[in-house]
């Protein structure tokens, strides 16, 4: 442990030496620009840093990129609790109660409880990068499709806690966003499904666009409907409620939701393929499960903000540990890191972790450094942030719109997703309005492809008999998780 | 009225999922379990779901108070901006469909309608030009233009 403390503290000096602080720091504003913009990724933003880093030394280039992972988490939620439009995929666990909060005149609080548990998660993932970095390394490997396939199940499950009414419609929204996740090609057979000859279908429906049509565009047309003439109900900004100090506080009240969420952030984050989406949800849920029927969860309780915010943002911490110590990326952001660290002449595995450790740290504090900047900046911004929540909504409405359409089109330059998130918008505003819950089939479409993917694999590997499905201890322990993850909502319930 | 519209959208939703089940049925064996399993389950829950609001809504008494042409409305306006993006493009389209909904619908002054559209104009040529490097097409009238002065877009 000795060295590892080493080569964090020589990683820290790196960081936080002049003129090297200056790189993580551009690379945050960057990111937070960038991230507000919705559709626009931090893996987009990376994609377009790489011509400029060519000729810089390979510090540099991890510090700006280490800012570009952590920088763009943080703007995407704030999109997602002021106006309903999730900056980025992960950032639509956010706007579940973020913004029902908002609409109450809270979003002062939802904005400042969104930075904290953002800057304390990010915290408490690279805490655990750095105490795991010896372990892990041995345990990543052994991860396979039977243990994907029970991460997905656990997730699925968590539909079941979150739905809220009617459980028939819970159970048809999570199948039908489980076949709209099957659009495309067979995972198996590479044969197209359910794309009626269109080309642009066989690369299945993309999240971005449709979230931004499930929520954003949906909220628009619910907006322009109602009666109320701006997104909180209320003109002046005095009478706006809540504050950026119950914000902060409230992380500090509910410490169980929040380590609860940092640790399912990490872990998922660790396993590749997952990524914030996933650990976002997964985290609302498990939330929900915790809360039960107490408050007003789903409808603009700050527990439902803490927990994807606090997920989302340690998951940075946790997704750099196969991408450092084995040269796996775990999702599309560290897939870009390792492709400039290549660029670059960084071969990440067991030199990185060994003779270059004071430049892995270096990368680390970088991202931990922006995770905090992006926050401490958000809790600057709360007051002018929430006065969006008082323009008249026939200004904010197209402006939504016209965010919403680009946010659609620049995720890949494709203009049938515009098409496809003005679909989904009056889609997600039927669902809506006939009461059918969008978060079931938002979880199902997120976690369908995992599922089949890896149900497909785990039954052919079985065939073959090259797997024992039960004798995994991996999977006997997520299987575990399961079954508490929905006997003890249904218990607690009892005994209450 | 939200009764019927409830039951016609659960209908809508069962002959999607019908559709879904068919085109299951024409996949190869090893292929098909997974769809063809949550496609089943779809139009059994759907099928459940129809019975349930077709009781309710012969129990019910009262309707639900909406404003129907409000709502008809926001949705034409959605149906307004996709035609002005087929129409124009990813640049004009949005930015014509801020100026007109600033001025029709929110009553706007010329100075408020012209400068929303501009902004929206510049911030989408900024975002398309420089930030993410995508062609920007004018739509079929940009296209119609185009080829009647010989012009290529």
């Amino acid at each position: 442990m000795a060295p590892i403390l080493q080569a964090a503290s020589d990683g820290w000096a790196l960081v936080f030496s002049w003129p090297n602080i200056l790189y993580p720091v551009i690379g945050t504003i960057a990111a937070m620009v960038f991230a507000a913009l919705p559709g626009i990724s931090g893996v987009t933003l990376m994609a377009l840093a790489i011509p400029l880093t060519f000729q810089w030394e390979p510090l540099q280039v991890v510090l700006l990129f280490g800012a570009l992972t952590g920088g763009a988490t943080f703007m995407g939620s704030t999109t997602a609790i002021l106006l309903n439009i999730p900056g980025s995929a992960p950032s639509a666990a956010t706007t579940l109660d973020g913004y029902p909060m908002a609409r109450m005149g809270q979003a002062r609080t939802a904005l400042a409880a969104s930075a904290t548990a953002s800057a304390l998660g990010s915290t408490f993932g690279v805490m655990v990068l750095i105490a795991l970095v010896p372990a892990v390394t041995r345990v990543i490997p052994l991860m396979g499709p039977p243990e994907y396939l029970m991460l997905a199940l656990l997730g699925l499950g968590t539909i079941g806690t979150l739905v809220r009414g009617s459980v028939v419609k819970g159970l048809a929204m999570a199948c039908l966003g489980l076949m709209t996740s099957f659009i495309g090609l067979d995972p198996r057979t590479a044969a197209p499904r359910f794309t009626f000859g269109s080309l642009y279908l066989q690369d299945g429906l993309g999240l971005v666009p449709v979230f931004l049509g499930l929520f954003a565009v949906a909220e628009v047309i619910a907006l322009m409907a109602s009666a109320s003439a701006t997104v909180s109900g209320r003109v002046r900004p005095e009478e706006l409620t809540g504050s950026t100090r119950d914000g902060i506080l409230s992380v500090f009240r509910h410490p169980g939701i929040f380590f609860r969420s940092s640790i399912i952030g990490t872990v998922i984050g660790m396993v590749p393929g997952l990524g914030g989406t996933v650990a976002a949800f997964v985290a609302y849920g498990a939330a929900a499960r915790t809360v039960g029927t107490d408050g007003r969860f789903g409808q603009g309780d700050i527990r439902g903000v803490i927990a994807p915010e606090a997920a989302h943002d340690a998951k940075d911490g946790g997704s750099l540990l196969p991408t450092l110590a084995l040269g796996i990326p775990a999702n599309g952001g560290t897939a870009m890191l390792l492709s400039v660290l290549a660029l670059h002449g960084i071969r990440p595995g067991a030199e990185l972790m060994t003779e270059q450790l004071p430049l892995a740290f270096a990368l680390i504090w970088s991202l931990f450094l922006s995770n905090w900047l992006t926050s401490i900046l958000g809790l600057a911004l709360v007051r002018p942030f929430s006065r969006l929540t008082i323009v008249r909504i026939s200004r904010l409405a197209p402006a939504i719109l016209a965010l919403a359409t680009l946010g659609a089109f620049a995720h890949l330059g494709r203009a049938a997703d515009v098409m496809v998130a003005l679909g989904f918008g009056v889609f997600g505003w039927l669902l809506n309005t006939f009461g059918w819950p969008r978060i079931a089939f938002v979880i199902a479409f997120v976690l369908g492809p995992l599922f089949e993917q890896n149900l497909q694999l785990t039954m052919t590997l079985h065939g073959l008999g090259r797997i024992h499905f039960w004798s995994r201890p991996s999977v006997v322990l997520i299987a575990g998780l399961i079954v508490l993850a929905v006997l003890l909502p249904r218990m607690r319930r009892r005994v209450g | 009225m939200r009764r019927i519209g409830s039951v016609a959208f659960t209908s809508a939703l069962l002959a999607l999922s019908a559709v879904f089940l068919v085109l299951t049925l024409g996949f190869d064996e090893s292929s098909r379990v997974v769809p063809l399993s949550v496609a089943g389950s779809l139009s059994g829950l759907l099928l459940v779901q129809i019975v349930r609001d077709v009781r309710e809504g012969r129990q019910a008494t009262a309707p639900i108070p909406t404003d129907a042409s409000l709502e008809a409305a926001a949705v034409g306006w959605l149906l307004a901006l996709g035609a002005l993006i087929l129409l124009f493009g990813m640049l004009l389209g949005p930015a014509l469909f801020v100026s007109v909904y600033l001025r029709r619908k929110a009553a706007e002054g010329w100075l408020v309608t012209i400068g929303g559209g501009a902004t929206t104009a510049l911030v989408f040529w900024l975002v398309l030009t420089h930030a993410i490097g995508a062609p920007v097409s004018l739509g079929a009238v940009g296209a119609l233009v185009g080829a009647l002065l010989g012009i290529r877009t």
